[in-house]
């Protein structure tokens, strides 16, 4: 199976060029069967890739080291589930996934009516096509060692994670669907349709060719248009899988002491969130697309921007050019093939985009400053202004290395530039959908205003009367609340506007305006979301600390911010071995305010293979904050745990205010964004009086 | 050869006449093909 899953590859490697050809040729002659032909090659490679995967899958739960790439990440001592998800947790195997993907992702599109017709199959082999002879000649998972080595080197212990594998699994799937809307993009610019604004429409792409519209005039377009809302549920769907992978990766960070907390700014933290800032701009500004039919350019150049961005972006951060903490590693030959890779494919789409993409509405006329496509723009723009300061960033040490002394920006360079930026869109996300589109007058607008501002107000006088003495955490409550009341005073709105027309009474009322705006709604939950995410974080990072060393039978105590008081009660120290990993526990009682509340462990771990140690914190989590204790290790507690006169440790112990709002936060983000999948009739449109 | 080398050739003859198989009848006219999917003429 091994064997097979190799030779697939340089099977679909002719396969994959064979079909670009004819896609090729089929779209510039308009020949049925040669499309039909580039169709077939699609699926083939979609097959033969699969195949590949599965040998590698194979490979790994076979402990087949003499393939160097195993041998690189597995060993006999593996559990079964880390096994497979060792397939992506280097760089060959992960790029090998995002092949199969792509491959699968391509294999929907084509097969779809009008969608699997001409530039766009075309864009779509040609990116398989690269990867193939990446997987060939480049990074070959298949390489073999000279010998058969007894066991495998192993992976990074962080790597041995099942958040580490969910996070790099979401976020490469996530990036790699961005090629839907990147060939979309290529296809509307190449076939030059430049009759209308749309990207979409431009390349006659929509969910079958019998229900692509005819072309409006700009002005009349509704969210209802086909190929529009295609690529803004390909994004959205990109979008999901990348903030899934950043969440999933924070709650390992938050898990794992090397990493401080949840969130680092380290290169390959930010490599994703500039990736996932700008979808989200794009979500945003795709909506005034759908709506008023402008911004069709500024959206094709973003389309365009983000899948060589998420290709490139995550092999440079974690190729050891930049300084990066982040366990998975991208060798050389990766930050070679696919940065090289990348940089072809995104010149190709400058310069394609300079040569044909004119045409297009820019808004401007007619629209007011006080408006929703106003509002939208800033917030697009401010979020892309976000990501290219936090790329900016990141690349710093890079870029200043080349002309002088390499200048590297720490944590408190993020922090304080993007914070105040973040405070912006957030009081944003409460205005935006208060504002109505085309333009609102100043006294309707600071009406619609009063009681949020007037809630959020309140809110931080409360706070500060509470004792709460930190302008950022208490402007961000503030703002919480401020969105909040924005979103209360919208949705009675929405509902007595219901019960005006239909007579309706006001539950009747909102679950019907619910269902017939689930996208709606779902945008306002994932709103909700990161507002709340927002929050945790801003108070979570205000907590306390204490440090103590302690005898069993030893108490420490942590006090809350909001004057609770924690007992930690050390029980005694356990050592354990399993799989090849040495384990020394030490168990607590956890008593608050008089009451017993917890038992928590904290591990500390001594791997074989590779040999590292690492610990992990012992958790105690309540929705108002969580106290985490770590042992930070004496050479007498190592290995000699079970012996009672033995177990004096060090300990760390933190409380984290609110952390669960990140959680939370986090969940409701996502649940808004899988709501928002919803495509929205024009009708329910028309009903609101909207249109 | 290993049974696995049997079936990749084997699979790739397969794919490669799934493939070729809609250029049989690249001679004959294409049926008219939906307005939407005609190609632009520029």
């Amino acid at each position: 199976m091994i064997r097979l899953g190799e030779l697939a590859l340089w099977i679909a490697l002719p396969l994959a060029i064979w079909g670009t050809t004819l896609a090729v040729l089929g779209a510039r002659w308009g020949r049925e069967p040669l499309l039909r032909s580039a169709e077939r090659s699609v699926h083939a490679v979609l097959l033969l890739s699969g195949l590949a995967l599965v040998g590698l899958g194979v490979a790994f739960w076979t402990d087949a080291f003499p393939l160097r790439y195993v041998s690189d990440h597995s060993n006999r001592e593996m559990e079964p589930l880390y096994k497979l998800t060792g397939v992506w947790a280097g760089d060959r195997g992960l790029l090998l996934l995002r092949t199969a993907v792509l491959a699968f992702v391509a294999s929907l599109v084509v097969r779809r009516d009008g969608v699997g017709r001409g530039w766009a199959m075309a864009t779509l082999l040609a990116l398989l096509s690269g990867g193939l002879l990446l997987h060939l000649f480049v990074l070959s998972p298949f390489d073999r060692l000279a010998f058969n080595p007894a066991d495998g080197r192993g992976p990074m212990p962080a790597l041995r994670d099942g958040w580490m594998a969910l996070h790099t699994g979401a976020v490469h799937l996530g990036a790699t669907l961005f090629a839907v809307p990147f060939a979309l993009g290529v296809g509307a610019l190449v076939a030059g349709r430049s009759e209308s604004s749309s990207v979409a429409s431009r390349a006659g792409y929509g969910g079958g060719s019998s229900e692509v519209e005819p072309v409006r005039e700009a002005g009349e377009r509704s969210t209802h248009s086909p190929g529009l809302e295609d690529i803004r549920r390909w994004v959205l769907a990109g979008w999901l899988l990348v903030g899934a992978g950043i969440l999933a990766g924070m709650r390992r960070a938050y898990g794992d002491p090397a990493s401080g907390g949840f969130w680092g700014w380290d290169p390959a933290e930010v490599a994703v969130l500039v990736l996932w800032l700008v979808a989200t701009a794009l979500l945003h500004t795709l909506r005034i697309e759908a709506r008023t039919g402008s911004l069709a350019r500024w959206n094709l150049a973003l389309v365009l921007l983000l899948f060589p961005l998420g290709l490139v972006a995550p092999v440079l951060a974690g190729s050891g050019l930049l300084e990066s903490a982040h366990p998975l590693r991208f060798g050389a030959g990766a930050l070679r093939g696919v940065v090289g890779f990348g940089v072809v494919i995104g010149v190709g789409a400058v310069l394609l985009f300079t040569a044909r993409g004119g045409g297009g509405r820019e808004p401007g006329a007619g629209v007011g400053w006080r408006s929703r496509e106003a509002a939208l723009l800033a917030g697009g723009l401010l979020l892309l202004g976000m990501g290219a300061i936090a790329g900016w960033g990141s690349l710093a040490p890079l870029l200043t290395g080349g002309i002088g002394e390499a200048v590297t920006v720490g944590p408190a360079f993020f922090e304080l530039v993007l914070l105040p930026l973040g405070l912006v869109v957030l009081a944003g996300m409460g205005i935006a959908p208060l504002l109505r589109w085309g333009r609102m007058s100043g006294r309707a607008l600071a009406r619609a205003l009063l009681l949020p501002v007037a809630v959020a107000g309140v809110t931080g006088l409360g706070l500060v009367e509470l004792g709460m003495q930190d302008g950022w955490a208490l402007g961000v409550v503030a703002l919480f609340a401020f969105l909040l009341a924005a979103q209360a005073v919208l949705g009675w709105r929405e509902v007595r506007g219901r019960m005006g027309r239909t007579g309706e009474g006001a539950l009747h009322a909102t679950l019907g305006e619910f269902g017939s705006g689930v996208r709606r709604c779902g945008g306002r939950l994932a709103h909700l979301g990161l507002a709340l995410l927002v929050v945790g974080a801003a108070l979570s990072s205000r907590g306390t600390m204490v440090r103590a060393t302690l005898d069993p039978g030893d108490a420490m105590e942590i006090t809350t911010p909001t004057g609770g008081v924690y007992t930690l009660n050390y029980l005694g120290m356990s050592t354990a071995s399993r799989g090849g990993i040495w384990q020394v526990i030490a168990s607590f009682r956890v008593v608050r305010d008089g009451v017993e509340v917890a038992f928590i462990d904290t591990e500390r771990r001594m791997h074989a293979i590779p040999p590292r140690t690492t610990s992990s914190w012992g958790l105690h989590r309540t929705a108002v904050g969580d106290v985490r204790i770590l042992m930070e290790g004496t050479d007498e507690a190592m290995g000699l745990g079970n012996d009672p006169d033995l177990q004096r440790a060090d300990f760390h112990v933190e409380y984290r205010p609110f952390m669960a709002g990140v959680g939370y936060g986090g969940i409701l983000l996502l649940l808004g964004g899988l709501l928002a999948f919803r495509r929205e009739d024009a009708v329910d449109v028309v009903e609101r009086g909207e249109a | 050869m290993t049974a696995s080398e049997w079936v990749a050739g084997l699979l790739a003859v397969a794919l490669v006449a799934w493939v070729l198989r809609p250029l049989r009848g690249m001679n004959e006219p294409d049926p008219a093909p939906p307005e939407e999917d005609l190609p632009d003429p520029r």
